[in-house]
């Protein structure tokens, strides 16, 4: 006789990496209210919790590459939690209009700080913004998108990719079937136009 | 007198040691139990300095070792237990469970921090990585401190000593705040239990640890205490440290003399008064004290001077509360500068009136001796009002001015009216404690003697000056832009609400209306066409995803996708105000509109992008309860940022105003009754723009113009009277007497706003409309309310008791001398005065109602008429009943109060006024028993019956008193309820219009009025008048 046995995290943690959806459903079900306790017991708001609990398997779908299979794969679960739980607190201390990215967030690469303030969602992980940066935020992300809207058509494509797409440089010269170093260039000067015309944005939303 | 058996053990420091206790507390104890609760703890230490900071140290346990949290500067109350924010005195005041204050758990400030930090800090799970940046996003003590303090800190109350004392000892009953999270606070915790009715006025363990007295004249009525000064809070308790009745009440109570001869509603007010006295250099101590004053209070403990007060009604300006001032007094109450008509003075019983003349020492009534009157308060309300005890703190005033010493009166102490008199005769002064004044230095000697003396008198910190708002042309400097400039919007600008609107329809002053919906509008911008309430609602309904089309001959709607900054939807959803109709984009909350809107905005753009992202990574189609979540909660947001786009607050109307202004009233004297006197400040605000279009001074368009007097709240159409301005001195707007009844008004510091219609259409409807003889064309039973204020009906029913009299009244009603009987009745007036208004015409009619109203005052005024510090009855009363039978105590009162009231010798100063005021006017006959005749058998606040012994004039015991605070408490709640819900009701102006905007209006989700009306292609054909004027239509 043979048993259909529960998968465990770690054949579930396989399978999702294989982008098994039924897998993530099962996952999702699993843990999704043992993380919202988790997430509540450090956040103590019950509606913080449950956002940051949507948040973690959004995570878990798009960086399940990013588990290393040593320990176990709930507790790098409940780690992104926690993580979350902890830039959450963390966005609370700071005043919401001082920045719109906290500083531990700030990425140490070369990136100007124009592009820094509209990386992808994933950097600037909304559900640490107090409602106030959120809502900012979304004013800012439409101010940006006209301003994408004016660069050089190849311009406006690479800074998308990189951008919008959350694509790696790499990711982004293959799709393009151009090398690397173009994107990187591209990306610069992307990066510089857009500096001028945000600056201009900025601007006039200021008038 | 009896001398007092031993003062209550007061000092002069601030007696509220529970503050800092609970502080101490929670910081050395109840926080580090917190802490090891929560995280690994290793180690806590917490020094206190000596000023308004303590330095806490928190270890944390990492492995091996520990991580060191420094919080150098967090904030502790000093020893009186204030805090020092932004270098201002705060408090956090204590929350009780429930209004049973013997069986209530009381959270001080310790206690509150406590429940504040225990929701907030979570559990530390165990796996992390704690390091500074860590540690501090977890316990953010500071940052919690702070904002603990900025949600409950109180601005200590420094007005003067009787205001922070008692700011310092003050407790708020909120009912439910268990379970509760702190940070809802006071007014939703409170508004909660007024709105569940579980709001209890008065209880009996309220007795001997709060003053029954001091307690909010308002929404908080039973809500907020002042400990009494027999008790303290320890361990979360309140309990009786003193259980003497003196010890039950408050410090400012304890400081009223004679408080067991005053009323008790009056009482509330004037122990709420003391603590907004203006503190004065030139302030000296009462004449009578308590001998419960503070020995070393400091300078701002004393707050008014002793003045020479007569009881007499000296003419028009001290008529509904106004007072008449010598100019010698106004010198003495020189601080920041000489006392000037609109500014309020109270005493320590409860009554309080507004300057209204400041007259020459000369002018004043005189001493037999010829001292000269510094005020004159008028005496006809003072039995109406049960304040009492301010008649035998003037005579006191007296003999102790004469013994050369003040003379000390503790509570329930007072000397009885046999050892005044003695102590009258002793000091060389009359008897009875009245005395004929004469009217004026050179003047007669009046027919009635009068009481007179000293009584302790402050001005009230709010000075008209101060009150003293404009906002008209001249704050714009932009004369030459516009045609009607306009100003900032700022608070100084007066709203007019749904009330106002209503009566101006109501009244067909539609011009008016329009004017105050557009161009007086601080929000109409020059070139719109359409209103600025309609501008506003379309922006809404455009962030919704519908738009408003107004035309001339119609108002429709229709969905439309919101262009330029929208949220881009990642899944079109069905509209929450239609479900058949599927939206796209949704728009960002229009700038103007609150914080509420913009949360509910960013939550929904927040699970938003979390979804676009999650559709982004998918590839199948699998079933997902991760994604139906997601959905389910993109659409509760999505539903909640519509609610709060559009709820039905926002389709209210309140316009804020420009051409306007707001000031105290104080009592026209010499004003025609349709005038109004406006301070210069007022007119230059209104006038100089249209003066300086025209090329005139502004004094000469003033007699061809008209202004709006609006008193709130606006329940009735005589909220709104027009007049014709003129230039009053002073900083306070000059009502005529006559109009303070339509405009529910008094001069004991209501205040006014005053509107100026601008166009010729606007200006002509307040003439025909909203004027005296506008009202009394509309209304002619408005008449009857245009006769004299007390002191006039006592002035005609004094002179009706002549022949001369009579025919003089006669003749200025037109009526035959038969109809006036002697005395005069108000109800004799009023009809009169309806027959001359039907018979010859609103002109007429309100000629001779001022005619009466002069007449009545001359004759008050050169009577000499006051009220007796020691009335009896000049019928004889009936022996008191033996036994506690409420019964036959009810009886004995209703017989009593008969007898009282079958007095006639209106000659007699003994009771001789009030028994004329009584024969008639109602309502003076219903109170004048209470000063002679007990009060009927009451219940307790334990519900035990209590025989009422004692009238007002014999002064009650410490049991009769309480327990008429507890009788009288519930029904001024009821009272101040009622007002508060009339003014929170909402109106639904057109109960019946069937236009689209009239439905929205009234609905509880306006929103899906506007989308049926979009997908039904409805067209309101704006024949509606009101809705013409809201949007703005001529």
């Amino acid at each position: 006789m043979t048993i259909e046995c529960t998968p465990s995290d770690t054949i579930l943690a396989e399978r999702i990496r294989a982008r098994d959806e039924a897998a993530f459903e099962l996952l999702y079900v699993r843990y999704e209210a043992a993380l919202t306790r988790h997430a509540a017991a450090i956040v103590r708001e019950e509606t913080v919790a449950q956002d940051l609990v949507q948040e973690t398997f959004l995570r878990v779908w798009t960086r399940v590459d990013q588990w290393n299979g040593l320990g176990s794969f709930k507790s790098w679960l409940y780690q992104i939690a926690t993580h979350l739980a902890f830039n959450h607190l963390r966005s609370l201390r700071r005043h919401p209009h001082q920045s719109l990215l906290g500083e531990e967030e700030r990425p140490a690469d070369e990136w100007s700080e124009a592009a820094e303030l509209f990386a992808p969602n994933w950097l600037v992980d909304t559900t640490t913004l107090g409602p106030d940066a959120a809502y900012e935020q979304s004013e800012a992300q439409s101010r940006l998108r006209r301003v994408i809207a004016g660069l050089p058509a190849e311009k406006q494509e690479v800074f998308h990719l990189v951008h919008e797409m959350e694509l790696s440089i790499r990711d982004t010269a293959s799709r393009l079937g151009i090398p690397e170093g173009t994107v990187k260039s591209r990306l610069h000067y992307a990066e510089k136009g857009f500096n001028a015309a945000w600056q201009n944005q900025i601007h006039e939303s200021e008038e | 007198m009896t001398p007092h058996p031993t003062a209550i053990n007061f000092t002069d420091r601030f007696e509220a040691p529970w503050h800092r206790a609970s502080f101490d507390r929670f910081l050395n104890q109840r926080l580090p139990e917190l802490l090891a609760e929560r995280l690994p703890l290793a180690g806590y230490t917490a020094h206190q300095s000596e000023g308004d900071t303590c330095h806490v140290t928190v270890e944390i346990a990492i492995n091996s070792h520990t991580l060191v949290l420094d919080y150098p500067d967090l904030p502790q109350p000093n020893e009186q237990g204030t805090f020092r924010i932004e270098d201002q005195p705060h408090i956090v005041v204590p929350f009780a469970s429930q209004e049973e204050l013997d069986k209530a758990e009381v959270k001080c400030v310790g206690e509150r921090l406590y429940d504040y930090i225990a929701a907030r800090l979570g559990k530390a799970p165990a796996d992390i990585a704690w390091d500074e940046s860590t540690a501090r996003a977890f316990l953010p003590l500071d940052t919690w401190f702070a904002q603990f303090l900025q949600g409950a800190a109180q601005w200590l109350d420094t007005t003067n000593w009787h205001a922070r004392y008692t700011h310092l000892r003050r407790i708020l009953v909120v009912n439910d705040f268990y379970g509760k999270e702190e940070h809802e606070g006071m007014d939703a915790g409170l508004s909660r239990s007024l709105r569940a009715g579980s709001a209890r006025v008065i209880a009996p363990g309220q007795m001997g640890r709060v003053d029954p007295f001091e307690t909010p004249e308002g929404a908080y009525i039973g809500h907020i205490f002042t400990i009494a000064v027999g008790a303290e809070i320890r361990d979360g308790k309140i309990i009786i440290t003193d259980a003497r009745p003196e010890a039950g009440l408050g410090q400012n109570a304890l400081m009223v003399p004679f408080l067991e001869h005053g009323d008790a509603n009056r009482l509330l007010m004037g122990i709420n008064m003391m603590r907004q006295g203006l503190v004065s250099p030139t302030a000296e101590p009462a004449w009578v004290q308590t001998g419960h004053e503070p020995r070393d209070a400091g300078a701002d403990f004393w707050c008014g001077r002793n003045l020479l007060t007569a009881f007499v009604a000296w003419g028009e300006g001290c008529v509904e509360d106004g007072l008449i001032l010598s100019e010698s007094c106004a010198q003495h109450l020189n601080y920041p500068y000489p006392a000037e008509p609109g500014d309020k003075l109270a005493n320590r019983h409860g009554l309080m009136g507004v300057v209204s003349q400041i007259l020459p020492d000369d002018q004043m009534p005189h001493l037999a001796d010829g001292t000269p009157v510094e005020i004159a308060y008028s005496f006809a309300g003072i039995h109406a009002r049960m304040s009492f005890s301010l008649v035998r703190e003037a005579v006191m005033g007296r003999i102790a001015h004469a013994e050369g010493q003040p003379a000390v009166v503790p509570p329930f102490h007072a000397p009885s009216a046999e050892e005044m008199r003695a102590r009258l005769v002793s000091a060389g002064l009359p008897e009875t404690g009245m005395e004929r004044l004469r009217a004026g230095k050179d003047g007669a000697e009046m027919p009635y003697p009068s009481s007179v003396g000293w009584v302790y008198w402050y001005r009230l910190a709010h000075l008209a000056r101060r009150k003293l708002q404009v906002i008209g042309a001249a704050q714009t400097g932009e004369i030459e832009a516009r045609p009607y400039p306009v100003p900032p919007t700022n608070e100084a600008s007066q709203g007019l609400s749904e009330l106002e609107i209503a009566i101006l329809r109501q009244v067909g002053a539609l011009q008016i209306a329009r004017e105050a919906l557009t161009v007086r509008s601080v929000r109409w911008q020059g070139g719109d066409s359409a209103s600025p309430y309609f501008c506003a609602l379309a922006r809404r309904l455009t962030a919704a995803g519908l738009v408003l089309d107004l035309k001339e001959d119609g108002l429709s709607v229709r969905f439309q996708s919101p262009e330029g900054e929208a949220l881009q939807l990642a899944r079109p959803l069905p509209h929450p105000w239609l479900r058949e109709q599927f939206i796209e984009r949704v728009g960002p909350p229009p700038a103007e509109i609150g914080p509420v809107a913009r949360q509910a905005y960013a939550a929904l753009v927040q699970v938003n992008d979390r979804l676009v992202r999650w559709l982004v990574a998918q590839t199948s189609t699998v079933h997902s309860t991760y994604l139906d979540n997601l959905m389910a909660q993109l659409e509760t947001r999505f539903a909640a940022y519509l609610e709060a786009l559009l709820p039905p607050d926002a389709l209210k109307v309140y316009e804020r105003q420009a051409f306007n202004g707001r000031a105290v009233i104080a009592p026209g004297v010499g004003l025609h009754l349709d005038q109004v006197g406006l301070p210069d400040e007022i007119i230059q605000g209104l006038f100089s723009d249209r003066a300086a279009r025209e090329g005139v001074a502004p004094d000469d368009l003033l007699a061809n113009s008209w202004v709006i007097i609006h008193r709130a709240p606006s329940a009735a159409p005589t909220a709104l009277v027009a007049f014709h301005p003129l230039r009053a001195a002073g900083p306070a707007i000059r009502l005529h007497p006559l109009a303070c009844t339509w405009l529910n008004a008094d001069f004991d510091g209501d205040q006014v706003s005053v509107h100026l219609p601008l166009s010729q259409d606007a200006q002509a409807e307040a003439g025909q409309r909203l004027s005296v003889a506008g009202h009394l064309k509309r209304d002619p039973a408005l008449v009857e309310s245009l006769t004299p204020p007390l002191e006039g009906v006592w002035g005609l029913a004094y002179r009706s008791l002549t022949p001369e009299g009579r025919r003089e009244i006669a003749e200025i009603l037109q009526m035959p001398e038969s109809g006036v009987a002697a005395p005069f009745p108000v109800t004799g007036m009023a009809a009169a005065l309806r027959a001359l208004l039907e018979r010859e015409g609103s002109e007429v009619a309100m000629q001779a109602a001022q005619a009466l109203a002069q007449m009545g005052y001359a004759a008050c005024r050169a009577s000499g008429a006051s009220l007796s510090p020691f009335p009896v009855s000049q019928v004889p009363l009936p022996p008191q009943p033996e036994g506690d039978e409420r019964e036959t105590w009810e009886s004995y009162v209703e017989t009593c109060s008969e007898a009282v009231l079958s007095g006639r010798d209106y000659a007699n100063p003994n009771l001789g006024p009030q028994l004329l005021a009584a024969a008639v006017r109602p309502r003076s006959r219903r109170s004048l028993p209470f000063l002679l005749v007990p009060f009927n058998p009451m219940n307790d606040a334990e519900g035990n019956l209590v025989i009422l012994r004692h009238a007002l004039a014999e002064g009650r015991t410490a049991r009769e008193l309480f327990t008429t605070v507890a009788g009288a408490r519930p029904g001024l709640a009821r009272l101040i309820f009622e007002y508060e819900r009339i003014l929170q009701e909402p109106t639904a102006p057109d109960a019946g219009a069937l236009s689209l905007l009239a439905r929205a209006r009234r609905a509880r989700r306006p929103g899906i009025v506007f989308a049926r009306a979009a997908a039904s292609g409805e067209i309101d054909p704006l024949t509606d008048v009101e809705t013409r004027l809201l949007v703005g239509l001529v």
